[in-house]
This record gives structure tokens, sequence and C-alpha cells, in this order.
């Protein structure tokens, strides 16, 4: 079947959508307002078509490397067979990486990897580097540990049996909707966020207490005080799952906080003089290459860079 | 009165996209092979479509739609009926005929719903069927990450053609992305039945 899915009005719905990314004037912006009111077609095909541009923003996951030849026909086909048998092979897209094989309803990621895996019930769990999780179903409910590190849970609906991650401070419960959660360590608290759906958490040494319901784009971490909500934008929940595509996201993070942050993802070091230790960086970058990390940070800074064995080392 | 961002319109919020790629654009294929099915003289499928995408955005929570492509079918033949009942041209026969309109459910096969939920794969090679400058634009622009200008100076084109080429771009993913059907939440085709008759009856009384 070739005939086309899009027709003129589609056409231009893209223009309109093109000129939205580039930022609108006010008398575009009325223009705008009043085709989209002309007709419901217009308004019904200006929202799927963002909504698809939108949705290709994602690719910028591919990363930098990415090169489509190798990708063309013939030469990168997955079959139907080869994604079942493979299990969670069809990750593929993703993993030049690698990663090792689960065991018993174990999964993990190495440092430096992130993995997808399609659980039994039509969940997808996302894992961050370094993390593993245990995956134990009932009848009852749906329990995934979160035993090291950081995932996101795209979760299947089913009412009748409820999805529960269990960090070993907290605990989030969901029927359907797609949150992530990370456990403690010495960057952040343990935390949950939110990107879809509505997700109940709950301190795990106040079993009996009430829990707190989180909506889309709403944060809960347990800090000193007990658990702190705070609500953010969506595109500081695109940030805060950046690594689902390989990147780290920074927002004025120092460069002492950048440079832990990148020792979750890699072996390599990077040793940050102190009289840089406070400067602050913005920006995605490739988790997995700290040594573009310090070039492009020294350029920004005027800094010197200098490579060693698993160290990068910036300093004026 | 709040200042608007210039690069935001409030027709459609991230959520709601998200929810329209999730739920919607994947079964938009087996609701156009239904429309053509079903097919009324002087209405177009496209037309449809467009109406139900615009009908389902404007359901004020769309968080309680249990089953998305169950209410994405009975969304497009509640535009059907009332088209139908709008246009004298139409016999009455027709009318009746939408009336009876039976939706099918295919239970999902669970290896495509896998499958087809790693979307990183799928741009991956959906990116690759770009032809030609298409493609170079779209990589270093929104694979890349390079701005609008950097990568019209890395092509040797003016921004307004690498724009057009961005464009293309995305009707030819678009293209590729719908027509890549997967099924989404199982339904019982007794239950969808079900559903649709109690629908149907109060769509009737309000009419």
């Amino acid at each position: 079947m070739s005939r086309r899915l899009t027709n003129k009005i589609d056409d231009i719905a893209v223009v309109w959508i093109s000129k939205l990314e580039r930022g609108l004037t006010e008398q575009e912006r009325e223009e705008l307002d009043e085709w989209l009111a002309s007709d419901k077609r217009h308004f019904g095909a200006f929202c799927r078509m963002r909504a698809f541009a939108w949705h290709t923003e994602r690719s910028a996951g591919l990363g930098a490397k990415y090169d489509p030849s190798n990708f063309r026909r013939g030469r990168f086909q997955p079959s139907r067979r080869m994604v079942v048998s493979g299990g969670a092979s069809l990750a593929a897209g993703l993993a030049a990486l690698g990663w090792y094989e689960l065991l018993n309803g174990r999964y993990g990621t190495r440092l430096g990897e992130v993995r997808r895996i399609p659980l039994s019930d039509g969940t997808i769990a996302t894992l961050n580097t370094d993390t593993t999780i245990a995956v134990h179903y009932s009848q009852q409910q749906r329990l995934v540990k979160l035993v090291k590190g950081e995932a996101l849970f795209d979760v299947a609906k089913d009412p009748k049996r409820p999805f529960v991650v269990a960090l070993s401070d907290l605990q989030a419960r969901a029927v359907g909707t797609s949150f992530s959660a990370r456990l403690r360590d010495n960057i952040a608290p343990s935390h949950v966020v939110v990107r879809e759906g509505i997700v109940e958490v709950r301190q795990q040494e106040h079993p009996q207490a009430a829990p707190v319901r989180l909506a889309a784009d709403m944060r809960a971490a347990l800090g000193g005080g007990g658990l702190a909500l705070s609500t953010l934008q969506s595109a500081d929940v695109d940030r805060e799952l950046a690594w689902q595509n390989g990147r780290i996201s920074f927002d004025r993070e120092t460069l002492a906080q950048a440079a832990e942050e990148f020792a979750r993802y890699s072996d390599v070091r990077i040793i940050v003089d102190p009289a840089l230790a406070h400067e602050e960086v913005s920006g995605l970058f490739p988790a997995n290459d700290p040594v573009a990390f310090g070039q492009s940070v020294a350029q920004a800074f005027g800094a010197q860079v200098a490579l060693g064995d698993k160290e990068v080392r910036l300093y004026r | 009165m709040s200042q608007v961002d210039p690069k935001e319109h409030s027709a459609l919020s991230k959520e709601e996209a998200r929810w329209l790629i999730r739920h919607v654009l994947p079964h938009e294929l087996a609701l156009r092979k239904w429309l053509s099915l079903n097919r009324i003289p002087g209405l177009e499928i496209d037309d449809i479509v467009q109406e139900t995408y615009a009908k389902l955005i404007q359901t004020a929570n769309l968080n309680i739609v249990d089953s998305p492509k169950l209410y994405m079918f009975i969304t497009a033949r509640s535009i059907l009926i009332s088209h139908v009942r709008r246009s004298k041209v139409v016999s009455f026969k027709a009318l009746a005929d939408v009336d009876h309109l039976r939706l099918h459910f295919d239970a999902p096969n669970p290896e495509e719903q896998v499958a087809d939920r790693d979307e990183l794969s799928r741009f991956a090679e959906a990116i690759a069927t770009l032809p030609g400058k298409i493609g170079r634009a779209f990589v270093l622009r929104r694979v890349q990450g390079y701005s609008l200008k950097e990568t019209a100076q890395r092509l040797g084109l003016s921004e307004s053609t690498v724009e057009k080429h961005l464009r293309k771009a995305l009707i030819l993913l678009f293209e590729r992305f719908a027509r890549g059907g997967y099924a989404g939440q199982p339904m019982s085709r007794v239950n969808a039945e079900r559903f649709i008759s109690s629908h149907v009856q109060t769509t009737n009384q309000q009419d």
C-alpha cells in the first residue's frame, strides 16, 4: 500500500511547525490561531504532526556517531525472529554497547551501558549505567527491586497487578505509567521522577503511612527531612532522563559535580583543578565520552586538558 | 497576561503529544483500513482522520481513556455519522449501514509490541531511508544537534532550503512510522462490542 497518509493540510501544518520551532512573531501567532480555528482538520493535522515532530527529537539519542549507511536495507534488517530469540537483543539500536546476560530475573548493565529490557508483561525497563534490577512477578503484583543504580519504567497497564518498584528506602507504585527511580548514591538522594500518569510513593520505613501521589512531571526525593516534592518543567524531565539516550545533561552544575556524574558512566576519571572546580557547565554530552567533555570544557573556559591513562585532567 | 513563549503553542501539550504518539498513531493505519471498508461517497479518509485527532485532543482528560484504540475508533465513527447526518445526499440506507458498523479488534502480537516499542532502532532504520540532502540535513540537525545555521553552513545550503528539507524529512518519517502499525492494548471482541453498543446509545441520545 503506497497511498500517502498525509495531504496538503499536513504540508501546511508542517510549515507552521517549522515556523514555531524557529519562534513565532506575534503576527504569525495570530495567523496560526486563525488557521487552527478555521477548520477542525487543520487543528487535527497540526496536533498530529506536531506530536510526531516532537517524537523525532528522540533520534538525538542515536548519538553523534550514528551512520545511516549502517542501517540501509540489507545491512541491518532485524527480523521478528531475531528479535524474539535474542530476547533483549532488539536493543541493538542503542547497543553497540554490549551487555551481559540475565540470570533468574536479574538484569544488569555495566559501567557506561544503557539497556532496554522488555519484561514479560510488556513493561519496558531501561537501565542506566551500572544498574541492577531484580524482577519478581506474582499474581498479585509486579515487584521490581532496584538493587543498584537508576532505571526508567514504561509500565504496561494491568489494573489487577500493580507495578511496584522497591528501593532500599522508597517504594513507588503504579498501574500503567512511565517513571524513573534512582537509588541514593554519593551524588543524589533516592528519588522518583514521573513522566506520565500517576505514581504513589512511600518510604520503606513508614509502610503504613499514606502514600504521596505524584503526577506527571513531578519528582519526589528522600532527604533528611523526609520526602520532598517538586514540580519540574517538561524540559527538566527530559533532561533528567537524558541518560536513556546515552547522554548526560547539565544545567549550571559545577565542574566538580559534572566530573562526579561522569564517573558513574566510565572508569576514566575527570580530575578538575580546584581553580576550575566552581565553574558552571550546561549542555548535553555523550555519557560515554569523558574525553570529549574535557576537551569542550577546556575550550569553553580557556583551560588546558591533559589525557593520561584512565584520566582526563583539567587545569589552567 | 502571561508572556507567550514564541516556540510554544497552547494547542498541544507535550503530554498530549506523547499520548498521541504512543496510543493513537500506532493504530492510524488500522483506522484507515476500517474507514476504507466503510467508505461513504464524498468523504475523504484523510478528513476523518484529521478530525479524529482534533476531537481526541479536545477530550478533557485523556488519562481516563482506558482503551485508546477503541476510543479512537469510536471517535472516528461518531465523526463519520455526524457527516452522514449532515449530508443530504447520502441515502438513508447508508446511514443505517453506518449505524451498524462493527469494530473488530485483533489481539496484539506480543513480539510485535516489544519490537516496535524500541523506538531508537526504528529511528536508526527510518532515517537511513531518507534520500540525499534530506537525510543529511536531518542527521546534522536532529541527530547531531547542530543549529539550523550550522547545518546550513555544513551543507552549503541556505537556511530556508534546509528548513524545506527538514519538513520533507518529517513527512517522510511520519509516513514510515504511521505505517509501522503495531497493536496496543488487548481487548476481547465481546468486550469491544459491548463497549461500543453502550457508547452508541449515549451518542444517539445526545444528537
